[in-house]
Order: C-alpha cells, then structure tokens, then sequence
C-alpha cells in the first residue's frame, strides 16, 4: 500500500513540477520594447535601411508590417514553444559546451537532453531556424532574391531571426538565466485568477513596465575583439555573452561595456535562488548593510525602514543586491556564538526596490547589446565608383575588417526579376590599411536593366572573423559630386525642448551625422578645424557639453577634446569619414540620434555643402523650433541653397487656427512674417522659402526681422527660386529647391550666431501643425558658381513636388 | 487497473491544481475615462484595446499564449466601457494570464501604458476590473515622440480584426508622420 502510494506519488509529483521555470523577460512588454529599442538605437541598421531605399527608416514596410514589428515578433518568437527557451541560459563560468541549461527534469519534459548555451543556440545551425548564421542566409536573399516579394519575404526574415538573438542576448542580462536558477513560482492559480509563490525579477518587470528605462548603454568599440576562438560559437557575436574573462573568481574583471553580459550579469546580481549561494560572487564580502527608506507596502501613503545589502566591492558596485534577512539581527544578538553559521538561518530576499535597482542596470544593457548585435550584423560598407582613369569601376571596403570572398553584381531587369552581371572573388583590406581598393573591375551593362546605373553590389564571404558574412551596397554611378558629401543625416531627438524656453535650446539636441567630404563638416553643434587644405570644421557648443559630444574622423574618436569655438583641427586634404554624435542617453532618448548639420567650406568642388534636417515642427504655445538652414558666411553677402533630396515628410494634427502652412497661404505675402525672439543661440534662418515654395506659396519678399533670445537673428524670404534636379542622383528624390538668403554678418558678433539654427513662430498666438521633417541636402552656391546649375521655372517645381507627395507622403496637403 | 485509474485521477488532479489547465476564465468588466492630461478635457475617439493571454510555462520561462480581445473607442466625454467577458478554452499546462494588457492609443497622444508620462499606470499595464479609472494621456509635442509612440499595437499573435480601430488611428498617425500606412488586412 505504502509503496503504491509513494509510487503514485512520485510520479505524480514529476508531472507536477515538469514545468520549472527560470522566467524570462515579458514578450509582450519587455522583450517587445527592448527589441524596438535597440533596433532604433543601431546606427548601422539605420545606414542600410537609408542605402537599400527604406526612406522612412525603422518605420518603413517591409513584407506588410514596420521594420521595427519585425524585431518586436521576434523578441516573442524566440519563445514560440514551450521548450525552445531550454536553450535560454548561459552559465559564463562553465565552458561554452557546459554553460547550458542542465535539469533532467527538464530534459525529460522536452525529449531533448542537449544542453546548449544561449550562446551557442545563437549560432545554431542545425536545428535554429532563426539564429545568426540563417539571419544571414535570409539577408542574402533579400539582396539576391529573383523578385520583389521574395526579397520583402527575406528581409522580414532577417529581421525576425535578428530579433530572436536579441531575445537570447536579452535573456544573458538576465540574473536567473545565467546563474543556471530554475522556479516554479510565481505560477497563475487556474479558476482564481490569482499568482502564488514570490515575484521574481522578471514578473516584477512584467508588473512595472513605468520603472523600466529602455535608453541603453553604449557597448565598447572593441567588444567583438576580445570574442573567444570556439567552433561551437565562432562568430565574434560571443562576445556579447562571454569572452572566458569571468572565471567566477574575478569579479573586478566583470565590469564595464567591453564584457559580456552575461559575465557582468552573473557576477553582479543574485538570482532568486542563488543569494549567497551556489556562485562565488557576490559574497557577503561584497555588500554592506544600509537602511533605506522605502515606500510602505502595506501603506503606500507612508515610509518604513527596511535593511539592504548595498554592493560595495567585487566587480559593479552602488545598488542594494538583496534584502537583509529578518532573522539576522535577532540571530547576531541572541546566538552570537552561533554567527558562523548565519547564512544557513538568515534569508535575504529580493524585493521590489532590488529588483528596481537590477532593471536600472540590466535592461539597459540589454538594449545596448542587442543594438551592437545589430550594428555588427549591418557593419560592413562597400563602396563602388568609376575608376579614375575611366576605364571601369573600382570596389572599396570601407568597413575596418578585411573581406576575402565573392562580389557580385546584380541589377532589376525590365521583367522585374533580380539578375546577376557580373561577379568575382578576390579580397580587400580593411580600410585603414591602404589596401582597401580593388582593380579596375570592367562588365557590360544589361540592356534589359529597368533602371540604367542602379545595381546592387553583394558580398558573400569573411568579413574580418566573421565567416559567411553578407555585405550589400547600391552603387552609384553617375553623379557628378553631390553624393560624397554626406552619406547619413541623422534626425534629432527634442526632448526637453519645450520646457525651458527661453533657454538655448540647440544644445539639448541629440545630434549625430556622418559623411564624407573633402572640406569638413558641422554635426551637432559649433565648433572648428581645418584640414590642411584650408577646409574647416566647426563645432558649436561642445565646449559647454564636451561629454555630450564624440567626434570622429575615419571611425576614430579624437580623443580627449574640449571643443571651443576656436580650435582648429588639422585634417589631411584626402576625403575624411567623419562624424558627430550626440549623446542620446544623456536624455534619456532611445533613438538614433539627430538632427545634424554638415557644411563644408569652400572644397575641391569650388563650392561649400551642407546637408541638414530641418524638423519643421509646429505646436502650441507659440513655441520656437529648431531650424537648420543656410549656413551663411562672414564675408559672404549673399548664398544660394540649391536642395538636392527632399524628404518632406508628415501633415499635422489638428491646429486651433489653422496650420501654419495654412496660415501662411492664406495671408498677403507680406503678412507671412515670423519673428525668432527665442533664438537664443542666433539664427540666420530662410526656412520659410523652403515650405512655402513647397507648397506653391508665393515667398514673401520680406520677412520680418527681429532681434530677441541672448542674441539676434535676421531672416530673409527667399526670393525664389533656382531648382535642381539630378535625375541620376536623386531620381527618387526628386527635385530641388533654391531660395536664396541673405547673411547680415553686421548685426551678429561672430561667436554669437550659430549655424542657421533659430527658433520660429508665427505673430500671435498661434498653433502649429506638425510638417515633419524637411531633410534636405542642398549646396550653399557663392554667387559666381550660380550659372553651373540648371534653372527651372516655379511651375516645374510644383509639377515634380505633387507628383511626389500624391505617391508617398502627403496627398492630402495638394 | 484500479491502480492504474486511481493514479491516472491523481495526476490529473495534481496536473489540475499544480500546473494548470486553462478552461474557464472571467474578466472585466473594464470602464473609465480618458482624458489630455494638461487640459483634463476628455478624448473622443481614443482605441481602448484589451488583449488576454493564457500561460505556460516553459524551461526558459512563463509564456504568453493569445486568448482574445475586445476593443472599443471612448466616446464624446471620453469614456469608455469593455464589457464582462468569459473566455473558455482547453489549454493543458496554461494558466489564465489575470491581467489583460490594455493600450490606450488618441493620434498625438502618449500611449497606455507605454509612455512613461501616462498617468496613472497600473501593474502590468493592465486596469483594474470593476473600477471607474480615469487615464491621463499626454499630448506629444515633437515628431520624434510621436514616431517612438506609435508603434503600441499588440504583437503579431493578435489578428488585426481584433483592433480594428486602433490598426486605424495608428494608421492616421502613420500618415500623419508622412509614413506610409499599412494596407488593412481584412
């Protein structure tokens, strides 16, 4: 009887806790908002979407659905089954073929007695479907692919597969996924609707979604170097779980952005079962005991008291690791002689207040690694570009690594099929080493090429230690001088903009551009160097904010600066990468960064570029915005902005007295005036010609002019109107427009007026649409150069602009 | 063969009591207002979408399995009402997720709960059942903002036609950000 009994029971008992859990993070809420944020926060993700033609970014469609649902599917999918997530855990003290998951219950609930780490799932190739190495099988065919639908098809692919390894290096930021800790609890009780057992980590993020911060660390530049050599994991993406450097005894090496995250993640945190146990670290060497006064649980109106342990030494350090255990106190004062053996009585817990301090930590550095995922999974650039001597094409790595592989041509013939025209293999070094160039590579056209001149370039091969890399470029063949000058614009982040009028408000942007150029260039703020060719950069502002600020020159930081308005910076006179970042994180912005604007001095072109986005954002509160326009010139009475690519993008919500535009439309010309009190930093600014010549508003003739904010602006309408139009360039982009402006250097001190940025509103007041961003690339043409560009009447520009706006962007603004 | 049905009954009855079988389930209901939150006045037209799951629990975890969803709009004073809803399925090994996950989505506005100037969010973003509450959304003054606040529809395990309404106000936003909208899918 006995024996039935317990045999019954046991068995019993099996199914009854087959369903152990270490619980990972929400799908629907955190892994969801992770994934989105780190997909937007990938700066290289954001350069190929612009290159492969998705204008509108992460928020273009791709096989129906955003990009960036795609990456949010798959922070869930990754969870698709039941024992999928067997694979979800990372010891990083064991070896890479140890560090699994190990719980036979488990591998008897599952059928399945392999134990592969997160690590190695990730680069799965026999039974992931959705790992690293298929998410490059899927890129290539969204290059390659015969048809449009079948390359939509695949690069949704890739983006899913792409976010199901976020999902796996999401979870390495986990305490109980790398910490081998599996539970049972909390578990819902069926017909009760009610959860039992403790919270844990992740059900205390599943219930707190407003205490999370999804703004993301900044990995180090270096992490893909210091990835293990294994064969069960040989992409560098290792990296970002384990480099072998926590042994489990070094904590003070587990620290920093240039470790795994599942090293720094095990070394520094407890997971529910591990407190003090199981693992060297923490130790109770590791903590202090600190009181904290906390929101009363069973009285939120008031405060308790409650003991923590405060990690103070071995690896991070500043945030309460666990609860003090109660029985601690009484246990020193009633059995002293008995404290040796505390740790088995006392039993600290983790609590809401911990757990706050873990997700503070550990969330966003799972966005931060799953966005340097990504920008190492869209790193590789390759340019192609006729040869110098005429005779053909050259291919240029423009990527730090050295490629040895296949490089192919492909081209859309006029059936709609994708075809090959040309391939070859051969290698390049990287960038730096001056090796980066190929021979002159000759091929003959396709005569059934829908559009002539557009190819895509695809590399298959190793991209530095990477084997199998996928690399994709769209070359461009037939510009006279307008593409090199800057390859990316970055959008800005205004937060905060709005609550401090009438403070400066430029210096708040999140800014970020890159290009290349021959001259230099302006990103972000004011400041200046010069290249030995006379060319300058100028940088404002980051005297004030030099933390706020990184700029780069051929992918190198330059180190150690304080911007100030008169630095120079000697640059070579070779066309130099650059460019300027802001610091996102410091307002707390997710997103790529930036408004910026690139301006060049007077270059080898005979002519000075720029290239901006102009957020033409309108609201209430009469409030001024931010506008980048023509970057006048001490000296230089008068320039001409010829804009080459427009992207006019958005109608507004609703307005109380009509939109701006509306506005302006439906005032005598000499009425549509704006004032710029609130530019505080000073602009020169003609943004008005812009959006009016867009929307067939005849420029006013002049605009009022205004002295206001610390400083004083002047504007000028345009009096229209040159357009350009580059059909080989911007095909898909249209036309230009010109408006000229006027710089009235004699109201402005020289280090009081910035770069065009003002702050406009209209008289009154007066509420304002939203008209997007206006991103531009326009040439600043001294006067002489006038006559190189071709003059088009208003009409034509009207022409070309309903065209675009009727297919993409706002047909209801004609 | 008693053993064996008495040890069969055991089990399923631990299996019952100890891991779950999802198959009876009742919600709601769910009423309030929603509200700008500066002004206080009410939003008309704002999606009010609330999503449940079961479940289960996997070696990597607790995972969401869709159950079904109810929608609506609030209407002229800002108010809105989901109704009681009982949900039976037969899930094995799935618990009933007690906290539907709600978005609240007005173009131009935060969204519930994903912006973190909402006011208030409540656990798991979800609302309490039979409770007036009144949801403060913030009115976006950037275009950056609103382009990180409209993505708040429900992952693609929930069938469009079940939030046909907020598919469409997202789509408004869409185009209001000069994005291309989404084709409907129904």
């Amino acid at each position: 009887m006995i024996q039935r009994f317990l045999r019954n029971l046991v068995i019993v008992c099996f199914v009854f806790l087959l369903p152990l859990s270490a619980f990972p993070y929400d799908q629907n809420t955190v892994h969801k908002k992770i994934n989105e944020a780190a997909s937007r926060r990938s700066t290289n993700l954001a350069a190929v979407l612009q290159t492969l033609g998705f204008d509108q970014g992460m928020d273009s469609l791709v096989n129906g659905k955003a990009i960036y649902k795609w990456f949010q599917d798959g922070g869930k999918l990754e969870d698709e089954t039941d024992c999928r997530s067997k694979f979800h855990f990372h010891d990083p003290t064991k070896s890479f073929d140890q560090a699994g998951l190990s719980n036979i219950a488990i591998d008897t609930w599952c059928g399945n007695y392999n134990h592969r780490s997160s690590l190695v799932w990730a680069q799965d190739t026999a039974d992931n479907h959705w790992s690293w190495q298929q998410a490059r099988l899927y890129y290539l065919g969204a290059l390659t692919g015969a048809t449009n639908d079948l390359r939509e098809e695949k690069l949704a692919s890739t983006f899913r597969a792409l976010g199901q390894v976020m999902h796996l290096v999401s979870d390495a930021s986990v305490p109980a996924h790398v910490r081998n800790d599996i539970h049972i609890f909390p578990r819902p009780i069926p017909g009760l609707n009610i959860q039992i057992g403790r919270p844990t980590y992740e059900s205390w993020a599943k219930a707190n979604p407003n205490k999370l911060s999804y703004g993301g660390v900044q990995i180090g530049e270096s992490i893909f170097k210091e990835a293990v050599n294994n064969n069960i994991a040989p992409v560098p993406i290792s990296a970002l779980w384990d480099q072998n450097k926590y042994t489990g005894y070094n904590p003070a090496d587990a620290v920093g952005t240039n470790i795994g995250i599942a090293e720094y993640t095990n070394a520094n945190f407890f997971s529910e079962d591990t407190i003090f146990k199981n693992f060297t670290y923490p130790s109770r060497d590791s903590v202090t005991q600190v009181s904290y006064e906390i929101n009363d649980p069973r009285n939120p109106s008031g405060n308790v008291l409650r003991e923590y342990y405060q990690k103070i030494a071995h690896g991070d350090t500043g945030y309460r690791l666990a609860t003090v255990g109660f029985l601690k106190d009484y246990l020193f004062t009633f059995l002293p002689d008995q404290v040796i053996t505390l740790s088995l009585f006392e039993k600290p817990a983790l609590d809401g207040e911990v757990y706050g301090d873990y997700a503070a930590r550990l969330v966003p550095r799972a966005v931060g690694y799953s966005a340097g995922l990504l920008d190492y999974f869209f790193r590789g650039k390759l340019e192609m570009a006729p040869s110098e001597d005429g005779e053909g094409y050259v291919i240029e790595n423009k990527t730090e690594e050295d490629m040895n592989g296949t490089f192919e041509l492909y081209y859309d013939a006029t059936d709609n099929q994708r075809k090959q025209c040309w391939s070859a293999s051969f290698a390049l070094g990287a960038l730096s080493s001056g090796n980066n160039k190929s021979d002159t590579i000759t091929f003959t056209p396709p005569t059934d090429a829908k559009e002539p001149d557009k190819y895509m370039l695809v590399f298959q091969g190793k991209l530095g230690n990477e084997d199998h890399a996928v690399v994709g470029a769209i070359p461009c063949f037939g510009g006279p001088f307008l593409l090199p000058v800057v390859t990316k614009i970055g959008k800005s982040s205004w937060r905060g903009f709005y609550d401090e009028l009438p403070e400066p408000r430029w210096k708040d942007y999140a800014m970020w551009a890159e290009g290349i150029f021959y001259g230099m260039a302006v990103g972000g703020g004011y400041g200046k160097a010069q290249t030995e060719s006379g060319h300058k950069i100028e940088v404002f502002g980051m005297d004030k904010y030099p933390a706020t600020f990184k700029f780069f020159v051929n992918d190198i930081q330059m180190p150690g600066r304080i911007w100030s308005y008169d630095d120079h910076f000697a640059l070579t006179g070779q066309p130099e990468t650059w460019r300027v970042e802001g610091d996102a994180d410091k307002y707390g912005v997710p997103s790529p960064p930036s408004t910026a604007l690139a301006i060049t001095q007077p270059s080898e072109y005979g002519f000075p570029y720029a290239a901006v986005t102009i957020p033409i954002l309108y609201s209430t509160h009469q409030s001024g915005y931010p506008y980048t326009l023509c970057l006048p010139q001490e000296g230089v009475p008068a320039c001409t902005l010829i804009v080459t690519d427009i992207r006019f993008v958005a109608e507004g919500t609703d307005s109380v007295q009509g939109d701006w535009l509306d506005y302006a439309k439906t005032l005598p010309v000499n009425k549509s005036s704006f004032n710029s009190d609130y530019s505080s930093s000073v602009g020169s600014h003609v943004g008005c010609a812009f959006a009016g010549s867009l929307m067939k508003w005849p420029i006013a003739p002049e605009l009022i002019t205004k002295e206001g904010g610390s400083g004083s602006a002047s504007q000028r309408g345009a009096s229209v109107v040159r357009v350009y139009n580059n059909p080989t360039l911007f095909q898909w982009h249209y036309i230009g427009v010109v408006s000229t402006c006027e710089w009235q250097p004699a109201i402005v001190s020289p280090l009081s007026w910035s770069p065009g940025v003002g702050y406009q509103w209209a008289e009154g007041d007066h509420q304002f649409k939203h008209y997007g961003d206006l991103g531009l690339k326009f040439v600043i043409v001294g006067t002489p150069l006038e006559a190189i560009f071709d003059t088009y009447e208003f009409t034509k520009i009207e022409q070309a602009v309903t065209m675009e706006l009727t297919s993409h962007y706002a047909p209801e603004l004609l | 063969m008693k053993d064996f049905i008495k040890l069969g009954c055991t089990a399923l009855i631990m299996l019952f009591l100890g891991t779950g079988c999802a198959i009876i389930s009742h919600y709601g209901p769910y009423y309030g207002k929603v509200v700008d939150a500066e002004t206080k006045e009410p939003l008309e037209g704002a999606a009010v979408l609330a999503v449940y799951y079961t479940t289960s629990s996997g070696p990597g975890g607790s995972l969401s399995h869709y159950l079904d969803a109810q929608e609506t709009v609030t209407d002229k004073n800002g108010e809105f009402r989901i109704p009681p809803l009982t949900v039976t399925t037969f899930r094995v090994l799935h618990g009933f997720d007690a906290h539907p996950l709600f978005t609240i989505f007005k173009p131009g506005y935060g969204a519930y709960p994903n912006h973190k100037d909402v006011k208030p969010i409540f656990p798991y973003g979800s609302l309490p059942p039979k409770q007036y509450v009144t949801i403060e959304l913030p009115k976006l003054k950037t275009r950056e903002e609103r382009l990180l606040n409209y993505g708040c529809d429900p992952l693609s395990d929930v069938p469009e036609t079940k939030y046909k309404n907020l598919f469409r106000l997202i789509q408004e936003e869409r185009k209001t950000l000069g994005l291309e909208p989404q084709k409907e899918p129904w």
